[in-house]
């Protein structure tokens, strides 16, 4: 199982990120009042960072059904984005493509952007398993957190910062690999922008509505640089 | 603390569904057999842009308005680029970064 060795090492970044926000939603969720039973269903079926977080303060303040439906979709906006890149790609493959369209989380999505499988690989099936293996290490994680939250003696906080770490890797070694410099610098610019007028909370639904209207306008520009066709 | 198991099954259950449903509607909205050439050119390009975003996006509790002003978050991703260019490896890097910032956020 080369595929699944080779998604092993690929998704290793997204291990203690995952492992720790999710024991950090467990934590929560046992607070709360939750067995593991919840956190394990809200790990197999939401699997969404921080939408977990924000939905154990839902549960707790009794929050309607419309307001979590909203909050829902606001926190997880920026997804809408994400499979514009897979269009095709996941198309083609099969039976696993509702469970890649399914697993699409943030870390998934920036390792199946940046992964480079190389000769000899089943593409489709090792991108399956880093999408499975990133559920696993999510599931694993919020039912660690929910069994054994309480007995768990370290303190590690700020781990959390090795997604971070990684976005960073990905966005240098694109940068790197890019022949236009202008996608990263659009989002550069536009992200800090929105940030400073619009805040913290709300800078990243505008930014990624401007950015793909930017990249649109300067897509002339950017295809030259790239050389890419206009033939199919 | 008593749980209301009918009502958390509904929050929990409409967080899957409106979370797939975000995931989901590209796939929907371009489902047809053609993919218009503005989403294959998008599909090439916009991950570059949406990946730095993420990384502002992660980094969006950062305070800059009181001490330590956000150093322990700028140094830690100057870590992370430090670490990269001498290492060439995701792995160092990410350690490198990660440490730097558990420890700068607790000593600063």
């Amino acid at each position: 199982m080369k595929e699944l060795r080779f998604a092993l090492k690929k998704t290793v970044p997204v291990l203690f990120a995952y492992l720790f926000i999710g024991i950090s939603f467990g934590m929560m969720m046992y607070t709360a009042g939750y067995s593991w039973i919840w956190s394990f269903l809200s790990a197999l079926f939401v699997y969404a960072g921080s939408l977990q977080i924000v939905m154990v303060s839902l549960l707790k303040a009794g929050a309607g059904l419309m307001t979590c439906a909203l909050t829902a979709f606001f926190i997880n906006a920026r997804h809408l984005f994400y499979g514009i890149a897979f269009i095709e790609r996941f198309r083609a493959m099969g039976w696993r493509s509702p469970y890649m369209v399914f697993s699409l989380t943030d870390e998934t999505y920036s390792i199946l952007v940046s992964a480079d499988y190389g000769e000899g690989l089943n593409r489709d099936r090792a991108a399956f398993f880093i999408a499975l293996t990133n559920h696993i290490y999510w599931i694993i994680g919020c039912l660690t957190g929910s069994l054994a939250g309480r007995i768990l003696p370290w303190d590690m906080e700020g781990i959390e910062f090795s997604a971070a770490a990684f976005f960073i890797v990905v966005v240098i070694e694109q940068w790197e690999k890019s022949a236009s410099k202008l996608p990263a610098c659009v989002g550069l610019i536009v992200g800090a922008l929105f940030f400073l007028i619009l805040g913290p909370d709300r800078f990243l639904i505008p930014s990624l509505v401007s950015s793909v209207l930017i990249l649109m306008l300067l897509g002339d520009r950017i295809r030259i640089k790239e050389g890419m066709t206009d033939e199919n | 603390m008593k749980i209301d198991t009918a009502y958390s099954f509904c929050v929990i259950l409409i967080c899957a569904v409106v979370t797939l449903f975000t995931r989901a509607l590209p796939f929907i909205v371009f489902s047809r057999e053609k993919t218009p050439e503005y989403i294959k050119y998008l599909s090439a390009v916009l991950p570059r842009t949406i990946m730095v975003i993420l990384v502002l996006y992660c980094l969006r509790g950062t305070v800059f308005s009181e001490r330590p002003y956000g150093a322990g978050e700028i140094l830690s991703c100057l870590a992370v680029w430090g670490a990269h260019e001498v290492s060439r490896n995701m792995y160092v890097s990410i350690i490198a970064g990660t440490v730097c910032y558990m420890l700068l956020t607790r000593l600063l």
